[in-house]
């Protein structure tokens, strides 16, 4: 085969290549993908960073003194209070979803009665509002009384993030608070940290 | 044998006739229509570039000159009020430019050394990502939104702290992403931090309006800085007897003109001449000895290279006026003035990599002539091989284009209550009406891009 042939038919496999990775991006069900939930795909937090931190404070409270005292008032009532962003990542959304995810928790341990603050929409906005402006910790015992519970779950995210040449590093913490509303006083607190990288 | 010669030569002159056509030439439309002060023009020829159905889509790929193409998006899409969506393109574009940058991709790299600087990744200059932030910012404060503006914030110093520290020509553009910081956290309750962007905004701009926050911040935080007690000693307190004297109860208003548009990048050729003077100290010696030899033989003379295209004369003046009175602008920033001072700087190492390439060429058309043994053929064949590789030097025309030239703060504290405010600059105009709780605020953006 000449060079001119050979390169003939190079340049027309390189174009059918090109074509054949110009296709774009298929669906597909995270069960179908062995390890699809497993890659990183950016800096910002997914769900198994949550479910990872998350599961370690919860972890840490069923174990905390807290519970006995929660046994010997033979379930008490307590709310979950939505978490605070204090991260470089717009993560409300999922942060949102997790107060359910601690609502489950509290609910499934049956140490106390949970009220949820869905239930009480514009209280949820009033709570809301207060995020969006500025947080006010001594808010939050007034907001318990305003719901009617004993207890509330709390908590906030933050994180440190650092960026070099080539790599982009950012650590966040999650800390998780419980509150004695007629108190104000924090019966627990624990803090759990995940770090995702760009490198 | 002659059909095969035929048919490569044929193909050959097909690619060189098909080079791509460069970022410059993908939204020549939409800059087109900006031009003409119609955005939403713009927005269409966008989404049609994005192959997109509409504003809400984002395309199948945002990566790649997409995520740039997105950021043209946003800053239109801030010019039509719609500033959900605007975050939205700047959120995705953010995270792209950062993947982008710190990407190292050696096909990349060789692919630059023998096509074009265009098939690498795009890498921002330093002001651009600056400007993300600080653009995503008030599109967060226009609606009120603290919480998305405090994440903004909060990415912008991450992003203050390593152009810092690289000491990359963008300083300027550090004062007005922290003159919002600075406002974001200080109407999110948090004094300290609040005081500590203000002093940052004045260490790269003037702003008179900080005055009466910091004096009135510093009663509430322990921050304290040389460039606060040096506007304080300038603007006095005002009179506390007098009608005007600010009540605790005031509500405050900040106003945001972003007007004009920096140039696009667009292709150039210039002999190689005066190409080697524009890298000259910057390309190897050896390359240079070899360009000046080619040149001498005329088998180069003239080299592709991007150029930043020529700045407006005048951008105008920009007015603001509340209830019918004239207010003050200030703080007025030239990002165009910041690209071309990047531009300058990268203009060197870029026509150096142009003239490379051209010499490789050369070299490359000499060889395939030297394995088709030389005659007519291989004449043609060196010929071809050096107008399919000219074809796909498409000069690097990548940059944000749509990103305001100028950007001007107004702030004034009002009564509570109803106030109309008209804010204008040349090709566009705004009026609105705000209605503020005792101790609120208000921000109001204007963009105008033609």
């Amino acid at each position: 085969m000449t060079l001119l042939r050979r390169s003939f038919v190079f340049s027309v496999a390189s174009i059918a290549g090109l074509v054949a990775l110009g296709c774009g991006p298929k669906a597909v069900r995270g069960e179908d993908v062995a390890g699809l939930d497993d890659q990183a795909m950016s800096t910002g937090l997914d769900r198994r960073d949550l479910q990872k931190m998350l599961h370690d404070n919860m972890q840490a409270l069923q174990s905390a003194p807290v519970i006995a005292r929660w046994q010997q008032e033979k379930g008490p009532t307590v709310s979950v209070l939505p978490l605070r962003n204090e991260t470089t990542e717009h993560i409300d959304s999922q942060l949102d979803a997790l107060i359910s995810d601690i609502e489950t928790t509290l609910v499934n341990a049956g140490h106390v009665q949970v009220i949820s603050l869905e239930s009480q929409p514009q209280l949820m906005e009033q709570v809301r509002k207060q995020y969006q402006d500025g947080f006010d910790q001594s808010k939050i015992a007034g907001w318990g009384k305003q719901i009617g519970v004993r207890y509330v779950v709390t908590g906030k995210v933050f994180a440190s993030d650092e960026r070099q040449d080539k790599e982009r590093r950012v650590q966040y913490f999650m800390f998780i608070q419980v509150l004695d509303v007629e108190t104000s006083a924090i019966l627990f607190q624990y803090k759990t940290s995940v770090t995702k990288a760009l490198i | 044998m002659n059909l095969a010669r035929a048919v490569s030569v044929m193909f050959l002159v097909a690619l060189a006739e098909t080079g791509c056509a460069g970022h410059a030439a993908k939204t020549q439309g939409a800059r087109s229509a900006l031009d003409a002060g119609d955005p939403r023009g713009a927005l269409k020829a966008l989404n049609e570039t994005l192959e997109v159905a509409s504003e809400k889509d984002l395309p199948q790929k945002v990566g790649g000159d997409n995520s740039l193409l997105l950021l043209d998006r946003a800053m239109v899409l801030q010019e039509l009020e719609q500033y959900p969506l605007s975050s939205r393109d700047l959120e995705v574009s953010d995270k792209q430019i950062e993947v982008l940058d710190l990407s190292a991709n050696a096909a990349a790299d060789i692919g630059r050394y023998l096509f074009s600087d265009d098939v690498g990744p795009y890498k921002a200059p330093a002001y651009e990502k600056l400007m993300i932030n600080t653009m995503n910012m008030m599109n967060y404060l226009a609606r009120s939104d603290l919480n998305g503006a405090r994440v903004e914030a909060r990415r912008l110093a991450v992003m203050q702290k390593f152009t810092r520290e690289k000491a990359d020509a963008a300083e300027s553009l550090l004062g007005p992403g922290s003159y919002l910081a600075g406002f974001v956290f200080e109407k999110s309750g948090k004094p300290e931090d609040a005081l500590r962007y203000y002093d940052e905004a004045l260490a790269y701009g003037q702003y008179q309006s900080l005055a009466e926050p910091i004096r009135r911040l510093s009663q509430q935080a322990g921050y304290s800085s040389p460039r606060f007690r040096e506007l304080l000693s300038k603007t006095p307190a005002p009179d506390s007897t007098t009608i005007d004297a600010p009540k605790d109860d005031d509500a405050e208003v900040l106003v945001i003109v972003n007007f004009g548009r920096v140039p696009a990048k667009i292709a150039k050729r210039v002999p190689i001449g005066l190409a080697l003077t524009y890298a000259s100290g910057i390309i190897s010696p050896m390359d240079e000895a070899r360009a000046n030899k080619l040149a001498l033989q005329g088998l180069v003379t003239w080299v592709n290279y991007p150029e930043l295209g020529e700045p407006r004369g005048s951008y105008g003046q920009p007015s603001f006026k509340l209830d019918g009175q004239w207010q003050h602008l200030e703080g007025m920033l030239a990002v165009d003035q910041e690209a071309r001072r990047a531009w300058e700087k990268a203009r060197g190492a870029i026509i150096a990599s142009a003239i490379t390439r051209v010499i490789a060429r050369v070299a490359t058309g000499e060889t395939a002539k030297a394995v088709a043994g030389g005659g007519i053929f291989g004449e043609l064949l060196s010929l071809g091989t050096q107008a399919t590789l000219t074809a796909t030097d498409t000069p690097d025309t990548r940059n944000w284009s749509t990103l305001p030239a100028r950007i001007a703060f107004g702030r004034v504290r009002i009564r509570p209550g109803k106030h109309t405010l008209t804010l204008t600059a040349a090709g566009g105009r705004k009026r609105q009406t705000v209605n503020v709780s005792p101790g609120g605020w208000a921000v109001v953006c204007l963009t105008a891009l033609n």
